[in-house]
Order: C-alpha cells, then structure tokens, then sequence
C-alpha cells in the first residue's frame, strides 16, 4: 500500500504522457527512495528507464516494495481531467485499486483504475558503448525532427567534431539542420569517431515532443548503426530512451 | 564434403521465424552447390533456359532467397576466393569424381536406370565461373549483399560472426565450426524435405542450429582440439585423415592423449600428408578481409525481370511474387531492428 501527493500536477502528467508513447504495460517498481520504470514497446524497437525520486512528491509513504502495474494509457486518461490548482492524491488500496482523488475546496473527486496483474517482462540490460555524444536543446532537437518528418518517414542523426546534423530524404524532397560545433543550441559536443545512424521517424518524433515538455536539455549519444541514448535532462528524476536504428535504409 | 561432424555435435532444432531480424552469412560456394544437386528435372537433369545454360542455382537463388528474407532475415553471401594451395588435391580428386559421375549418369540415362541415373547427376555437379558470377549479378540486382573472400568463404564468415557484425553462418558444412564461427545455421537454404540416396525415402528437414561454445563445453574440447579432431578424421586440406579413425575414436584419443602429435605415435600407419602446424593454421588464423561493407537495398525488380524472365526464360509470374516477398522482407527486415541485438538479453538467444 502506499500514499502520495504529486506537488506538481503538470510535471507529473507530461511524465506519464512521456512514458505511454513507449509503453502500454507498465510494470513499476515502488520502492522507499523511488518509482522506477524500464520497459520496451511492444515491438521491441524502444525503450524507455525512468525514474522518479521521492523527493519529486509531496507526501510519500509507502509500506513495502510494490510491484505496480498499470495499463499507462487508461492512467492518463484520469490524470488528464486533474485540474492544475486541485490537490492531487494517488492511493493503492486494499483491494489492490488504484485510487486517484483530485481535492478543491472542500470537493473531492475520486477515480478508481484496476491494478494489472504484472507480467514478468524480462527487459534486456543496455551495453553500449558511445562513440559520440552531444546535449543540446530539447526544443531544436524537437523543430529539427519535426522538419524531417516533412519529407520521410526516416531520419539519419549524425555526430562528429565539427557538429550536429539531422537529416531526411524522400520523394517529396529533403530537409535538413546542421549545428556547427558552438552553436548557441549545442551544450557539449565530444565524438571519438565520426557517428551516424538512422531513426524509425514516428518513434523519434513522438519521443522528443513529449519528452520536450518536461526537459529543456537532452543529451544524445550514438555510435553508427546502433541505439541511440536520449538522456532527457529533468529537475528531479530520470528519463532515458534507447531506440533502435533501421540498417540499409 | 567437408568434416563429419555430426555424430558429435548438438543440433538445436529451430523455426525460419527465430532468425528473422539476424543477419546472416551463406557460405557462397555450398548454397550454390545445394542448389545445382537439388533443383533437376524429372530425369536428374539441371533446369537449363532456351539456351541450354544452366539455370538450377538461379531459381535457388530467387526462390529461396526471397522466402528467407520475407521472413525477415537479412543475408549476406560469402564467396570463396583463392583456395589454399592444400586443397588443389582435394579438389582435383572432387572433379575426376563428377567427371566419373557425369559419365556415369550418361550410361544410366541411356540404359534408363533413371534413380541411379539422378544419383550420379547430382554427383556430377560443378559450378563454373560464370554460374557464380551469374549468381553474384543476381544477389545484387536482389538487393543482398556479397562479399568475396580472399581465402575460404567460410573463414571470412567465421570472422564476421566472431565480430558480430552477422549473427551465424549458414552452411551445412561443419567446417565452419572449426574456422571459429559462434552459430552454424545448417538446412536453411533447403526446403521441406529431402530425398534420401539411392531410396524412395524422404525426410523431413528443418533448419537447426550449431553453438560452437555450447558444443565444446560438452566435448570437453578447446576449439584448437577440434581443429585436431578435424585433422584426424579428414578435413578438405587432408581429406583420407587417418584410416579407421572415426570422429568419436578422435575424440576420446584426443581426449587421453591430448594434442595431435601425441595422439599420432599411438596410431599404426597414421601419416598427415602435410604438416599439421599448417593445417593448422588454415583454420585458427585464416586469410580474411576487414574490407567489406554489409548495405541491404531495396530489390531492382525491372533489374531482375530482366535477367531471369528476359535472358533466362524464368517464369513472369512466378518471379514477380518473389520479388514482392524480397520487397516485404526488406521492408520487414529494416523496420524491425530490435534492441536486443545490441543490449546484452539476460535470457539466451
């Protein structure tokens, strides 16, 4: 059983938005300092490891170690008539339901969500070594994506010394943004070896616009041909995508 | 051809479905030569077009090819290059054996022993430069990418499975194993079932899979062993190896007595036509190429409808599906790059 307070009703939502373009299933772990997620989309091409410290909840209690798994979507779909200005409170009961309730002014709504039986979904640790890597402004990373999508259905990200670029082509022409090394966007910029890989456009698209809500810096690492790591950066907590290249594209 | 190994090792049965997404190389010159055995005529005789030019490993080509990759699997072929100079007795003796045969199937033919006469056909046959330059045209018209060895094939796929950049080899060859190669994927360019020689039985075949670690751990034999158990049972650079030894006998003198030359003074007339040092070699540190580049691209169907149906009177039909199959696959094969490929699964592949 636990017992929380979310501080942050917008903050938390756009978390939980972050994490339904991944998952559907999702099987946290409650635990004393943290919840923590890591899961794959169903097709295996993604995959999401966030975590959110206590320290992000007003009030946490929690009894014991929980296993909770909750089908995100339906989660989302009570979080999203929360209103900003009302206390929001979130409760495993007895009967294993999950408790939401929205407090204004003497007004309590209630809704309750079943608890999933959880499925022992054994997620494959991530051993990659990058060869590049570059934080840059969430915000860029979103408009340049949303460019590509213009023209393809695939986007190519590439990563050396000299910059940052992100590309497509298609039949309907192509488009492309190139950040040299010191551009106001780019934070850091380090590559031990010139790196480039192509991106599944709809995954990629729908990560960074609704991780982009919740971080300003997002930190890309890659090495040719293989995963991508997307470190969005967040006050408190973490969230972390791997996604798959597509190979001869 | 090749070493008799499959008394010793562990096959593990598995569906065309569990390789899809893996990439994998084909030993060139063994699908190549499955394919000219296998596909014949009625009376044993390769498909040829209206010009009399083989046309058996072609259709294997396409036709096979094109179910494996709808499935999802991205091939790469690998072809020999320059064989070893110990092997030209081997494959002088492998040519006077299918020019025998040929005559041979000739006789049969005309004495209408027809069975027999199939038996010999397929022992007759041979692939000739063009048919492997043939072959090459094709895969890249198909979109599937080739890579000449400068040695043996099946070393340079032993070395790319080793780097990861593919998941298995795909021969039927066990030699692979010895070359070094992590997974052997034995019957996937075959289909269905296959007759057995000389009767009227068929079985049943079904691709499986060869771990070289998992079979060494259970032979209780370092790879440098299994090179020795090679030698001592015939490889294609010592092909007699040594008479009367089998390769379970191989493995328990190994096994007693350790490495090959100790081995060999408790054998009655065991001669090793060359030095095993070299033999040896051949094996552990092959002539192989890091200069090689695996791009899958989208089939050139008018590239293929031309080659096969135009020069070489295919059926139109028949291979436009396959060409639609190898579209699929390819567009299968490049959306579902799965993580697991790069991640470390906590449960086994």
């Amino acid at each position: 059983m636990f017992d929380f307070e979310v501080s942050s009703i917008e903050s938390f939502r756009n978390l939980v938005k972050a994490l339904s373009v991944i998952v559907e299933r999702g099987n946290f772990l409650v635990d004393e300092s943290q919840i923590k997620l890591v899961a794959m989309d169903p097709s295996h091409v993604a995959m999401v490891d966030f975590e959110l410290p206590k320290e992000f909840f007003k009030r946490y209690l929690l009894d014991e170690e929980t296993k909770l798994t909750l089908n995100i979507n339906e989660l989302l779909k009570f979080l999203d008539r929360v209103e900003k200005d009302e206390q929001l409170e979130i409760k495993l009961d007895k009967e294993n339901m999950l408790l939401i309730q929205c407090k204004r002014g003497g007004h309590t709504r209630r809704f309750l969500m079943p608890v999933l039986e959880p499925v022992d979904e054994e997620v494959p640790s991530p051993n990659i070594f990058f060869k590049s890597r570059a934080r840059m402004l969430t915000q860029s990373l979103r408009k340049a994506i949303r460019d590509a999508s213009l023209v393809s259905e695939h986007v190519k990200l590439e990563i050396t010394n000299s910059g940052v670029k992100i590309s497509a082509a298609g039949d309907m022409g192509s488009a492309s943004s190139l950040w040299e090394k010191g551009a106001d966007d780019i934070i850091e910029l380090k590559s031990e070896e010139d790196s480039n890989a192509t991106f599944t456009l709809s995954y990629l698209q729908d990560i960074v616009n609704t991780a982009s809500v919740s971080s300003e810096v997002a930190q890309l690492e890659l090495s040719t041909d293989m995963p991508i790591k997307m470190s969005f950066e967040l006050p408190q907590g973490r969230l972390v995508y791997y996604l798959a290249p597509c190979i001869g594209v | 051809m090749g070493i008799q190994l499959g008394d010793l090792v562990e096959a593990i049965r598995i569906s065309i479905e569990d390789l899809s997404g893996k990439k994998i190389a084909f030993d060139g010159h063994n699908v190549l030569y499955q394919f000219l055995s296998i596909i014949r005529g009625r009376l044993g005789e390769p498909l040829r077009d209206g010009s009399g030019r083989v046309t058996s490993h072609l259709s294997g080509l396409i036709y096979r090819n094109s179910n494996l990759v709808e499935a999802g699997i991205k091939i790469v072929y690998i072809f020999d290059g320059k064989p070893h100079k110990l092997k030209t007795e081997t494959i002088e003796s492998r040519l006077e054996a299918r020019r025998e045969a040929q005559v041979k199937y000739e006789t049969a033919l005309k004495e209408g022993r027809i069975s027999e006469a199939k038996t010999y056909a397929q022992q007759a046959v041979s692939a000739t430069t063009s048919m492997i330059d043939d072959a090459k045209k094709l895969l890249t018209l198909m979109g599937i990418p080739w890579i000449q060895a400068p040695s043996e094939g099946e070393a340079q796929s032993a070395y790319m499975a080793q780097k990861g950049d593919v998941w298995a080899t795909a021969s039927q060859d066990f030699d692979s194993l010895l070359f070094g190669t992590p997974r052997l994927v034995r019957n996937l360019s075959i289909t269905g079932r296959r007759k057995l020689p000389r009767k009227n039985l068929y079985i049943k075949i079904e691709p499986e899979r060869v771990d070289l670690d998992s079979t060494l751990s259970k032979l209780g034999i370092s790879r440098e062993i299994l090179v020795d158990l090679g030698i001592l049972i015939g490889t294609d650079y010592n092909p007699e190896g040594v008479k009367g030894v089998g390769p379970k006998t191989a493995l328990r003198l190994l096994k007693q007595y350790g490495r090959l030359e100790e081995v060999l003074p408790h054998l009655e007339n065991a001669k090793i036509p060359y030095p095993i040092d070299e033999i040896r070699e051949i094996f552990l540190k092959p002539e192989v190429t890091e200069n090689y580049k695996l791009e899958w691209h989208p089939p050139d169907e008018e590239g293929i409808m031309d080659f096969l149906c135009r020069e070489h009177d295919f059926d139109e039909d028949r291979v436009k599906k396959a060409v639609e199959k190898i579209k699929l696959g390819f567009e299968k094969s490049r959306e579902k790059t799965r993580l697991e490929q790069w991640f470390n699964p906590k449960s086994s592949e």
